[in-house]
């Protein structure tokens, strides 16, 4: 029987980054196949690669036994490959047919668009997915699981025999997952072959005939469903190299700086977080992690003041700040690099200067009342950019100009500097080299010993294990577990990440 | 030190680049005349008469030019923070009408307050004119394109309303109010004209302007904020009361224009006070990507080109709407500019090819 799909040899870098190193992955036709990884595992590069998005930097890929460049989305859809990606790319205003047909509709009289052929199309699509929907309305008024199953269907009406999903239940209440998962189950009894990104074990175990894990670009197994076990996933999932630790903070932990009660966060009916309570002191790192889309992202957005709560309080010291905006509790203490170190990190449009100075700007020395001091600005940047290695030809050029290593170092150089009480850090190592990895893991021990409460949102085991004075571990909205890194290893860690344990957390 | 050399290259990239498709939009203007049967010398006389040739031609150009500036800050301010105003001209009546409230009711004053007085009434009208399409913009999230559009049709209704009846001047002509009180009066630098002693305080609110934007962290704040709003917010920067700051600043610069024409050239609040004077600002501040020195250079200009299509009618015969033709050319060859040269640098690399290969 021949594969669907085969990558030979498979690697994809960005710069000085590798996203995807050596993959050789099958899958067959006709199955359901799900590929399991933590964020920045390369699931989704990869998927790119297939669908013409991203080109390869080495390696092949066969279609159907036949190896073929794809070199581009019309290619990929030729060979009736469909990728429905994870935000819907759906016009709104438009009805479900001239979504499905939009760009080949068929035409009638020469001129007309065929839109009664187009209904009946679509209408069989919509019979195939086993779900009943109006056509005459904008796609816009549905739901959200039914423009997911719009999306999907937009695909078939393509001619797709080969489905990419990019994470299609991040969005989904559980309920709506389970029917999205019979869906995908009928179109395999069909003779459509699927491939699912996850990063929930649960449906992958429910739904997928062979699951393939990846972990840090690299493809590290590939299980039948039948032959394996939830544990042996994990195993995979987590890696097991052993890691020196580094010194623990000798001195006793101080004050407690960070405290929430109650957190909880619902929206568009579903709860992003669940009544999490947690404290963190001053002198610890406290790792939060968890597989992506747990809540760890909320979590954080609530600490800084991005989001605000539905319900519960976050405290500094003996502070209620739950009211307070993001400049007061920056002042109050806190500085956070986030994941998204373009869109929210940086300003790419703007030069290096102006990207150092935001978040000091208003602290004093950077200004006489709203008046700017012009050299405080420029000795600042100059020396956050020697002293973080930030390549660099002038202050002047756009942020968005500089390599991803480069403006990575910039925007944790300047949180860093921020003096801050609490530092919140969320995946420090993800896209910039080992030297500066080293670097920010050194300084993240330096600020603790020095008595700063630091929380480290991270899914990179190695770097968990090595930094955490306290490891919290989030699964679904609710914080699970609470663990000593010396009573706990990888597996431990592993089992709570996909739900399938949960510290019954006394408090 | 950095600021200065940051500006200076800023300032010649731009001088380079505006200049020549200027000077191409002139170009065009003069081979349209020439095909009409007009030489340029004729009409680089006929325009000349209409703008520079006398103090008094000179003096009204100025006049338009310092109307052109302060309605396009009124656009650029909150353009920089990624507000779109198109409202200029509703503010600029709130204001003028306010002025000439101020102007005639509020007597026996020394003259230097009642000026200030009578401009604060036209900033503060203008200003809270603004604030409204900002208001249900950062609350309600209503697109303040036909928020801020709207609320000129509004402006121009109510205060067309207020001139025709409760402060219509008795047995006036026209929907006008009385004239202000003499003390409220700004000095005329050239008799007859409509230049007055406005001219100052335009120099110091443009000066204010600039000192604002190259040197605070309000025009830091401004420009993170339109280039990108996730990371402004995420800085600390509070994005609703700055947005709304840099709405109510735009409007107080359109209702000052409203003020130094009401108490600087017309003495009275008419209907129709700024002639639809606010689109042009919103085309000066688009070409002129925000920037306070580019708008004071493109003012000038097109100040020239409307009040030199006076002369061209006069002495030609040349339709006033000309000038609308080279505004229309200009704006074109500036905002394809890069295009532009991108497309003549591919022609000539590809003769290059052509003869090497």
């Amino acid at each position: 029987m021949t594969n669907a799909i085969e990558t030979i040899q498979l690697t994809k870098n960005f710069n000085d980054v590798l996203a995807c190193n050596s993959i050789d992955l099958q899958v067959q036709r006709g199955e359901i196949h799900a590929l399991l990884g933590e964020n920045g595992a390369g699931k989704t590069t990869l998927m790119k690669m297939l669908f013409g998005e991203v080109q390869p930097t080495s390696g092949s890929i066969k279609i159907n036994g036949e190896e073929i460049a794809i070199t581009s989305p019309a290619i990929a859809l030729g060979l009736s490959i469909g990728f429905i990606h994870q935000h819907f790319t759906l016009v709104d205003e438009f009805t479900i047919g001239q979504n499905f047909a939009l760009g080949i509709e068929p035409i009638k009289n020469r001129i007309f668009t065929d839109q009664s052929l187009i209904n009946e199309k679509s209408k069989k699509v919509l019979d195939q997915l086993d779900i009943e929907l109006p056509l005459d309305v904008p796609v816009g008024n549905f739901s959200v699981e039914e423009r997911q199953i719009i999306e999907i269907g937009k695909a078939l009406y393509r001619g797709a025999d080969i489905l990419i999903l990019d994470e299609p239940t991040s969005v989904l209440t559980p309920q709506k997952i389970e029917k999205l998962l019979m869906i995908l189950r009928k179109l395999k009894s069909e003779g459509k072959t699927i491939i699912i990104i996850t990063h929930k074990l649960e449906e992958a175990l429910s739904v997928a005939d062979q699951i393939s894990v990846l972990r840090k670009g690299e493809l590290v197994g590939t299980l039948s469903r039948g032959d394996t076990s939830r544990d042996e996933i994990i195993k995979l999932m987590v890696g097991a190299e052993v890691v020196e630790t580094t010194k623990k903070n000798q001195n006793p932990v101080g004050k407690t700086f960070l405290r929430l009660e109650g957190i909880t966060v619902t929206a568009e009916g579903r709860d992003l977080l669940k009544n999490v309570s947690l404290e963190i002191a001053r002198g610890e790192i406290f790792s939060l992690t968890g597989v992506g889309g747990n809540g760890q992202a909320e979590l954080v957005e609530v600490i800084t003041g991005l989001r605000k709560p539905t319900s519960g309080e976050v405290w500094f010291d003996d502070k209620n700040v739950t009211n307070w905006d993001i400049r007061k509790r920056r002042l109050g203490g806190i500085a956070y690099v986030p994941e998204d170190r373009l869109q929210r990190g940086s300003a790419t449009t703007m030069p290096v200067l102006d990207n150092i100075v935001m978040g000091h700007h208003y602290r004093g020395g950077f200004r006489q009342g709203a008046v700017i001091n012009h050299n405080k600005w420029d000795s600042f940047s100059r020396d956050i950019i020697s002293k973080f290695d930030v390549v660099c030809s002038s202050l002047e050029i756009m942020a968005g100009s500089l390599s991803g290593g480069n403006l990575q170092k910039l925007v944790i150089g300047r949180e860093l500097s921020m003096n801050a009480t609490l530092l919140i850090v969320a995946y420090p190592s993800q896209g910039i080299d080992i030297r500066t990895t080293n670097y920010v893991q050194s300084e993240l021990i330096r600020h603790r010993d020095a008595g700063c409460a630091i929380l480290l949102v991270s899914g990179d085991m190695d770097e968990i294990f090595k930094l955490s004075d306290r490891i919290g571990v989030m699964y679904s909205g609710e914080l699970v577990a609470i663990c000593n890194p010396e009573e706990i290893d990888r597996f431990g860690l592993g089992q709570y990440m996909v739900g399938s344990r949960r510290q019954e957390v006394e408090s | 030190m950095k600021a200065r050399n940051r500006l200076s290259g800023e300032v010649i990239y731009q001088i380079q680049s505006f200049g020549g498709a200027i000077l191409l939009a002139l170009l065009v203007g003069f081979f349209l005349l020439r095909l009409e049967g007009f030489s340029p010398g004729e009409v680089l006389t006929a325009a000349n008469s209409s703008t520079f040739a006398t103090p008094f031609r000179f003096a009204n150009t100025i006049s338009r030019m310092l109307t052109l500036v302060l309605v396009s800050l009124a656009a650029a301010i909150p353009f920089k923070t990624g507000i779109w105003n198109i409202g200029g001209d509703g503010q600029l009546a709130i204001g003028g009408f306010f002025t000439a409230i101020a102007g005639i009711y509020l007597v026996g004053l020394p003259p230097v307050i009642h000026i200030t007085l009578s401009i604060l009434a036209g900033m503060i009208g203008g200003g809270l004119w603004a604030s409204i399409p900002a208001f249900l913009r950062l609350k309600f999230n209503a697109n303040e394109i036909v928020t801020t559009i709207m609320m000129n049709y509004l402006a121009a209704l109510v205060t067309g309303y207020l001139v025709n009846y409760p402060f219509r001047a008795p047995g006036a002509a026209n929907a006008e109010t009385l004239n202000v009180a003499g003390s409220a009066y700004l000095a005329q630098l050239v008799p007859l004209s409509n230049l007055s002693s406005g001219l100052y305080i335009v120099i110091a609110v443009f000066l204010l302007i600039c000192f604002i934007d190259w040197k605070t962290i309000w025009g830091y704040e401004w420009r993170i904020l339109g280039a990108n709003d996730e990371f402004a917010r995420y800085g600390g920067v509070r994005d609703v009361r700055m947005r709304m700051l840099s709405m109510i600043i735009g409007g107080a610069l359109a209702g000052l224009a409203g003020s130094i024409l009401v108490l600087g050239s017309y003495h009275k609040f008419m209907l129709n006070l700024g002639g639809g004077i606010g689109f042009t600002g919103v085309l000066i501040a688009i070409i002129g990507a925000n920037s306070p020195v580019l708008i004071l250079i493109l003012s000038s200009l097109f100040a020239i080109l409307s009040n030199g299509t006076i002369g061209l009618e006069a002495k030609l015969g040349v339709a006033t709407e000309f000038s609308g033709i080279l505004q229309g050319l200009i704006i074109i060859l500036v905002i394809t500019r890069n295009n532009i040269a991108q497309g003549v640098g591919r022609l000539f690399r590809k003769r290059k090819d052509v003869n090497s290969g």
